[in-house]
């Protein structure tokens, strides 16, 4: 039964034009973030040069690597689980982070160095990975994994909480809320260099795993069978995850529903497959959280809304519209 | 290719027992049907044969090698194994089903191979599903899911084919001609078990017949020898009518033993 090797199916050129599209797409809006803020042209070109270096550019590599790993990490945590509603919350790695942070604020550690805050959010991240990957146990199955992960999310939310009403400061308790809301303004370069390694690490974990994703559409056992190393994939999807999400709430705050919609908005677009889509997911994510901060600036110029606020204003109607489109889909 | 299980024991849940004592080989050019009634243990069987379940005692052997020491990729192209799980999680495309089966021939970013196109065409007429390869998992029904996941486990072009049941589901055309090319692939030189529930079926096609009950061997040899009353009224608690219709042989049951 061999016959001329041809293509049964062609790829549809959609499928092929999206990744340089999305491309194309985070060029442009980096390109645009850089113009974007309240200091219009014509102010002098040493103070326009500082402007553009130290307040513009961290900002936009941020929310290109941010958007990048929260994209990459809750469409490679939905193809691991095999579930679309999966995002970075549900392995207990932002909420691990986002304690570590207000544990930073609240010690008084943030306000005698300024890395104090990110750094805590990175040791509360990889804290939280390690107790989950100790909860969840030695064999490969995702099942467990979710149930450390919830459990754990559900401590760190609940210790967030009692942190900030046993805060006796109200400056301290607002800062902590602020912070949790998500942002990227008044961002060094030395957010961008402490975060970066770590970001850029984890998404080179995730992008490794598109194969045996793929392999997991079959199950587990049929996975195995085509040779995935089912406890690997489990070890690497938690690493990346956690220095991806774990980085980059550690920088900016918990930044909510790019990981969760982002991936359920590319999925149809590459056909279903869940390794394509991790890749998808990064440059989405990237286009997803450059622009609502660029909406962000155009909006409130003194910097009032935070963004995590507006990922998830931006990202609700997506979601109820996503569930009418299934509603439809799924009508007799 | 040979495999075979030397005396395996396996257990589920730390202690439970659900093979004992089980020995039984697969030979190249053979088609083996595994039978035996609801929690015998055909499926434990079929994944211990596969390396997807530690044994406890005893070993599974290929080719002279103990399975447990070959690496995941040789072994995934030394043996395709279908469960009898039909999920697929995303609603892929038929031909994106199949093309699965090819991953352990490329585990690198690398398109797909000129050998790959071949495989994946190959599985997809054998199993009739060019005029499906464009449909999403989710718009096909039971049967052609199945031959889709079949048409995967061909595609892996694996000389050693594992299959659970694979015939559920399937229309007696759609049956009919699984079986032919599963007989096929056996004088190609494939080595073939399949488990089974149809022993009319099993008299039919297979070459070799393990009969398995309550986790242990209760009979194995050619089909012919191995499907009879007295071999199998006793692990099925069942009376069987054997004969031949038109020259086929049906083993049919007729009532339950007191």
């Amino acid at each position: 039964m061999t016959g001329v090797p041809t293509r049964s199916v062609p790829r549809s050129g959609a499928r092929l034009a999206l990744e340089p599209g999305l491309a194309v797409a985070v060029v442009g809006l980096a390109v645009l973030s850089m113009l974007t803020g309240p200091a219009g042209f014509g102010i002098p070109p040493a103070a326009a040069g500082l402007i553009l270096v130290e307040i513009r550019l961290p900002r936009t590599l941020l929310a290109l690597l941010i958007g990048a790993a929260l994209g990459a990490s809750g469409a490679a945590l939905q193809g691991y689980l095999r579930n679309p509603l999966a995002e970075p919350g549900v392995i207990g790695i932002s909420g691990g982070a986002g304690l570590g942070a207000v544990l930073a604020i609240h010690t008084g550690a943030a306000s005698a160095f300024a890395l104090a805050l990110p750094l805590g959010g990175l040791l509360g991240a990889f804290a939280a990975t390690t107790l989950v990957l100790l909860l969840a146990g030695s064999g490969g199955r995702s099942l467990t994994l979710v149930l450390a992960g919830v459990a754990l999310g559900s401590v760190s939310t609940a210790l967030i909480s009692a942190v900030l009403s046993l805060s006796h400061n109200p400056f301290a308790a607002v800062e902590m809320v602020f912070w949790l809301l998500g942002s990227l303004a008044d961002r060094s370069l030395t957010h961008v260099w402490l975060s970066a390694p770590f970001l850029l690490a984890g998404m080179a974990l995730l992008l490794r795993l598109g194969a045996a994703l793929d392999a997991l559409t079959l199950g587990e056992e049929a996975a195995e069978n085509l040779g995935v190393d089912l406890a690997r994939v489990r070890r690497d999807l938690v690493a990346g995850a956690a220095l991806a999400v774990g980085a980059a709430t550690a920088v900016a705050g918990t930044i909510g529903f790019v990981g969760l919609v982002v991936p359920h908005i590319l999925r149809p677009l590459v056909g279903h497959a869940p390794g394509r889509l991790v890749r998808a997911s990064l440059l989405g994510g990237a286009v997803l959280v450059l622009a609502a901060d660029i909406a962000l600036r155009l909006m409130t110029p003194a910097g009032e809304l935070r963004l995590g606020v507006l990922t998830a204003l931006m990202g609700t109607p997506l979601f109820i519209w996503l569930v009418v489109r299934t509603r439809r889909d799924m009508a007799p | 290719m040979r495999l075979a299980t030397e005396h395996i024991r396996v257990l589920r849940q730390r202690t439970r027992v659900v093979l004992d004592a089980v020995s039984c080989q697969l030979r190249s050019g053979t088609l083996t049907g595994i039978v035996g009634p609801n929690g015998a243990g055909k499926s434990t069987l079929l994944q211990a044969l596969a390396g997807l379940l530690p044994v406890a005692d005893g070993r599974v052997v290929l080719d002279g090698t103990p399975i447990a020491a070959i690496d995941r990729l040789n072994l995934a192209r030394a043996i395709a194994y279908l469960p009898q799980e039909r999920r697929v999680h995303w609603p892929l495309p038929v031909r994106d089903i199949v093309a699965l089966g090819r991953l352990p021939h490329r585990w690198t970013p690398a398109g797909e191979s000129l050998a790959d196109l071949t495989a994946i065409d190959a599985a997809l007429a054998t199993m009739d599903l060019v005029g499906l390869a464009d449909r999403p998992a989710d718009q096909l029904s039971g049967g052609e899911l199945g031959r889709a996941l079949i048409g995967r486990a061909l595609a892996q072009k694996a000389p050693i084919i594992l299959a659970d049941e694979p015939a559920a589901g399937l229309d007696p055309a759609h049956a009919l001609d699984l079986f032919g090319v599963l007989r096929r692939l056996a004088s190609d030189g494939h080595t073939i078990a399949v488990a089974l529930h149809d022993l009319s079926m099993a008299a039919r096609f297979c070459h070799e017949v393990v009969v398995l009950g309550a986790g242990r061997v209760a009979a194995a040899g050619p089909a012919s020898q191995v499907l009879t009353r007295a071999h199998l009224e006793p692990v099925f608690g069942v009376q069987f009518v054997m004969g031949r219709i038109e020259g086929l042989p049906v083993v049919l049951p007729t009532a339950t033993r007191p």
